[in-house]
């Protein structure tokens, strides 16, 4: 196992390797600093390109991409008062405040240092961990991979959703479309309809670009207007960034802790990335010595949400590798992806390719850093990207989703696809349903199905009767009575706290 | 309340479909699986509606609750629409051509300068025909008008 988790982390330093994970991270930084455009979209967005890839290359490229799309976020957030995604929102209270007291260049330091660190908490967490996980792992058997999927969805639609009914049905519809093409168990044609094309079922790209990608190109042309960002940027000088890194050793409890924050509610899946930085916030503020300060430009304020912010990826990743529930809307994709460069997502992916799971850690730790020396060489000239108009962005973004939905598989018909499920996504965004959950019950509703028959054929209808099945299933009646803590976790309380202006997002 | 329930009530019909369909063409362990998830989830839609109905009578906590509304869905619309024409141009004009004066029109709708759409437009073109056309051989529909005219 050592020898896999050597061999797996060095792999990264692989000269076919490497070039991957560099064009990962200027994307990613791109798509990071262009607000409206989150990780997760980025992440769709990059979906189709992955086809045809070895999977540790394919991989490497889209992680490195998504652990530094947080990185461009805070830059708009410190220098414009603009976060790029929700996540950076909480790095923006005391932030801007740090910009207009002219020193933008300490703040950067303390986020993107933080940020950098924290990721490498988070990865180095998530290795341990993965060491703890597989054995257990070892022990699961069909029905436990059945009932683990089960558990996955009611994570996301439960405690991902505003209202968990809404969860269900979206996740049911996200499984619903897996039905379409060939029955898993009989090979028979199904939901097909006599259509050829429909034979293989629904691919996974338009499925992923239009329920993520569309709704925000139609945000992005609603938008029309001026520039997204409407301030000046100011002056970042590198000794003050010097200075900003600095500050993360002289608070380095309050790194240690909000990185654990971050790591932890990584680990539980559903609860997704915005909350961390939240709590993290929260929880820095609270036991400060000087509380009053927060939301004036305090270091503490940002070395906080952005250390918990990157750390929760560690977490998300173990969960989503090691058990294939995804912390949030971004793994989810992530486990999409594996599916699109031939892996199985789930249980057996740690049994499989352990040593995938160990390089996957090491990129995550890698790309921050990287990153993190890309935005402090360049953050100023890179945040002129926040002054592209919505109105602008919003056609070239809808050119990259279409032409990605064609060249998934060269089908003309994939296109329409796109535009069908894009309708559905802006649906479900309006009336907010949630579009995780579907994507999550497309995803696995293909392995869900098959472990169902399975289990159903192997152990009889009392196959949930499996002591770590029965387990699983107590967890899972657990999650769905889970509203309470999951108010008390969410940070609104927090939020609300930390800034009663703010607007819940 | 219509505008609450009219999604669920679509979803609901597009369920019993499939029901309806796979107990009539598939055996039953093709549609095991597919009748618990369709029938759990139909009636977790009925509980929606009824739920949307609830609410619609209760005009206070209607006003209160944060649920997405139909007038912020039909702003969407022209947009969506407009994102839409570029299907037949595809279609009719191929990959190549419909993608950047798609862009170029789209562009100038949304106010742009002439200059920049026209250069978005062409750099776009470029990238197409170019990079990916002839750089990765990736082959582009070239759409009924052209196939009509090159035989």
């Amino acid at each position: 196992m050592i020898d896999q988790m050597i061999s797996g982390m060095l792999s990264i330093f692989d000269l076919n390797v490497l070039p991957f994970i560099f064009l990962g991270l200027p994307v990613g930084l791109l798509f990071g600093l262009l607000p409206g455009l989150s990780g997760v979209t980025t992440l769709a967005i990059l979906m189709p390109f992955i086809y045809g890839m070895e999977p540790v290359k394919a991989l490497a490229f889209l992680l490195g991409a998504w652990s530094v799309c947080n990185n461009g976020g805070t830059v708009t957030a410190i220098l414009l008062n603009i976060p790029g995604d929700t996540a950076n929102a909480a790095t923006m209270l005391d932030g801007y405040p740090m910009t207009q007291k002219g020193l933008a260049g300490r703040a950067l330091g303390n986020a993107l240092s933080a940020s950098a660190f924290g990721a490498l908490f988070g990865g180095l967490v998530l290795i341990v961990l993965i060491f703890v996980a597989r054995p257990l792992i070892m022990a699961f058997g069909l029905p436990e991979f059945f009932f683990l999927i089960f558990l996955g969805l009611c994570f996301i639609a439960v405690l991902g959703s505003e209202s968990p009914i809404k969860g269900f049905i979206s996740g049911g519809m996200g499984i619903a479309l897996s039905f379409f093409g060939t029955s898993v168990l009989t090979g028979e044609p199904r939901f097909t309809f006599g259509s050829l094309r429909l034979l293989d079922g629904f691919d996974i790209v338009p499925i992923g670009l239009g329920v993520f990608a569309m709704p925000e190109v139609v945000e992005l042309v609603i938008s029309r207007g001026g520039t997204i960002a409407k301030v000046d940027k100011s002056n970042v000088s590198s000794a003050q960034m010097w200075e900003g890194t600095k500050d993360i050793f002289r608070h380095f409890k309050l790194f240690l802790l909000s990185s654990g924050i971050g790591t932890f509610i990584g680990i539980v899946p559903g609860v997704g990335g915005n909350v961390a930085p939240w709590v993290a916030y929260g929880v820095a503020k609270q036991i400060s010595k000087h509380p009053e300060k927060f939301g004036t430009g305090c270091v503490e304020g940002v070395i906080a949400p952005e250390a918990s912010n990157n750390g929760k990826e560690g977490g998300a990743l173990l969960t989503t590798l090691a058990l294939g529930i995804p912390g949030s809307a971004g793994m989810a994709l992530l486990l999409g992806a594996f599916l699109m460069v031939g892996l199985d997502p789930g249980p057996m992916f740690l049994k499989e390719h352990l040593d995938l799971a160990f390089s996957m850690a090491s990129t995550l730790i890698f790309a921050n850093f990287l990153g993190t020396g890309v935005m402090m060489a360049l953050s100023k000239k890179l945040s002129a990207i926040s002054y592209i108009r919505g109105s602008m962005l919003g056609p070239i973004i809808l050119v990259l989703c279409v032409f990605g939905a064609y060249c998934a598989s060269n089908d003309l018909w994939d296109i329409p696809f796109f535009f069908i499920f894009g309708a559905l996504g802006v649906v479900m965004k309006a009336y907010h349903y949630n579009r995780a959950a579907l994507f999550l019950g497309f995803v696995l509703g293909v392995m869900a199905e098959k472990y169902f028959g399975l289990s159903l054929s192997t152990y009889g209808p009392l196959f949930f009767l499996r002591p770590i099945s029965l387990a699983i299933i107590a967890t899972t009646v657990l999650v769905l009575f889970y509203n309470k803590f999951r108010v008390a976790l969410s940070g609104k309380k927090y939020m609300k706290e930390a800034n009663p202006r703010l607007e819940e997002r | 309340m219509k505008s609450r329930i009219w999604f669920p009530i679509v979803l609901l019909m597009g369920f019993l479909f499939l029901i309806v369909h796979g107990l009539n063409s598939l055996s039953l362990r093709a549609m095991r699986f597919p009748l618990i998830v369709t029938g759990i989830v139909s009636v977790l839609l009925l509980v929606e509606i009824l739920r949307g109905i609830w609410r619609g009578r209760q005009k206070e906590v209607f006003q209160k609750t944060k649920e997405g509304s139909f007038k912020e869905l039909v702003t969407h619309l022209p947009a969506m629409a407009v994102l839409l024409v570029i299907l037949p141009l595809i279609w009719i004009l191929g990959f190549l051509i419909a993608v950047p004066l798609h862009l170029f029109f789209f562009l100038k709708f949304n106010g742009e300068k002439w200059l920049q759409s026209f250069i978005t437009a062409l750099v776009t073109w470029i990238i197409l025909y170019f990079g990916l056309y002839l750089g990765m051989k990736i082959p582009f529909d070239e759409g009924l008008l052209f196939s009509y005219l090159l035989g």
